[in-house]
């Protein structure tokens, strides 16, 4: 019973632990109230025509990990995770170049309702 | 006892066995920051010599920089000459580097910024914290230290004005003496020597702005942190208490 017990708390420490860590490298999304973007900017005639974002997260002590976009409708979802800084991954700035060709009329943070740019 | 670097048994470098308090790696100056300064990080010492230079400094006659360690440092064969009337005659101005604010009287606010409504972990310790020193004839002096290129300078350390277009989501502020101001900025002289050190001397933003706001109000917002707390959640916490329950 004692034994069970034990290991029973060892799996559940253990598996919080790893859940923590899962987050803190892979990064956890960043609030639009925890971002900034410094520039957003039209490119119409570049091949294909772009938007290029630059931002920052307002955290001192957590660096970007990562930056993705997906579509939805008409619009372009992005996404900026945070994670813990460590060697080689230290800036909490970011940026990316978001294609808007093919029927693209909005890019937005996170959902539709946070629309960054319009067409 | 060894450092967990080490390879093998050896002493832990800057510590004493007999002083356990040497031992505590998030106590600033083993908690004596009005007597002590911290210069490289590693280990306090008497605040005079740190003291001169940045009065030095804040009368003109030795530029500061962080990068520029060699001019910050006092000449140990130099008498130490306080010039008080200089000081107190600083003109404002809007600084263009890292450099500390004048000693004249106005108002310090220490700021935090979180992100109270998500359960992400990164939440609890994401945010920012910093300083923000508004002179009477209305100059403003931001201050925040960094381990990540986010500041204006895009240095580790501390960075000054780039809190500027920020909203804090909690603050606490009083209006300061002359007098204060001075210990306030030869505190951020002296943070700002340490260079990218200053991140992990008083670690992190929020134990950067807990201590200055200490050393220059006398108020510890969180006496169980020793002053220095270790989040900015933690430090919103302490400054809503401190506020009497409002941000």
């Amino acid at each position: 019973m004692v034994k069970s017990l034990l290991i029973g708390c060892v799996g559940v420490l253990l598996t919080a632990a790893c859940v923590v860590a899962f987050f803190f490298e892979y990064g956890s999304p960043v609030s639009k109230e925890m971002l900034r973007f410094t520039e957003v900017t039209d490119h119409p005639t570049s091949q294909p025509p772009i938007v290029r974002i630059d931002g920052s997260i307002i955290s001192s002590s957590l660096a970007v990990s990562s930056v993705s976009q997906r579509r939805r409708g008409n619009c372009v979802i992005i996404l900026v995770r945070q994670g813990i800084i460590r060697p080689g991954r230290e800036s909490g700035r970011f940026h990316i170049d978001v294609d808007v060709s093919n029927g693209i009329t909005a890019i937005a943070y996170r959902d539709t309702d946070n629309i960054i740019w319009r067409r | 006892m060894s450092p967990d670097w080490s390879a093998k048994v050896m002493p832990v470098p800057y510590a004493k066995m007999a002083d356990p308090e040497s031992l505590n790696l998030y106590a600033y100056v083993r908690n004596s920051p009005l007597s002590t300064v911290d210069s490289d990080g590693h280990m306090g010492s008497a605040a005079e010599a740190t003291a001169q230079a940045t009065e030095d400094w804040v009368s003109g006659s030795t530029p500061v920089r962080w990068d520029d360690d060699k001019k910050a440092k006092p000449d140990d064969d130099q008498e130490a000459q306080p010039n008080e009337e200089s000081i107190n005659s600083v003109t404002p101005r809007t600084s263009k580097g890292i450099e500390p604010p004048p000693a004249v009287p106005g108002i310090l606010v220490i700021n935090t910024v979180v992100d109270s409504s998500s359960s992400d972990p990164s939440s609890a310790v994401g945010g920012h914290a910093w300083l923000e020193f508004t002179t009477d004839d209305g100059v403003t002096y931001p201050y925040g230290t960094y381990g990540n290129d986010n500041g204006a300078q895009h240095v580790h350390g501390v960075n000054e004005d780039s809190e500027l277009p920020l909203s804090s989501t909690a603050n606490r502020s009083e209006h300061i003496s002359a007098d204060q101001a001075r210990h306030l900025s030869l505190y951020i002289a002296d943070m700002i020597r340490q260079g990218p050190g200053a991140w992990s001397a008083a670690w992190p933003c929020s134990g950067f702005a807990a201590v200055g706001w200490n050393l220059t109000t006398g108020e510890n917002l969180d006496p169980s942190y020793h002053g220095i707390l270790n989040s900015p959640t933690n430090l919103q916490g302490a400054i809503v208490n401190a506020n009497g329950g409002t941000n």
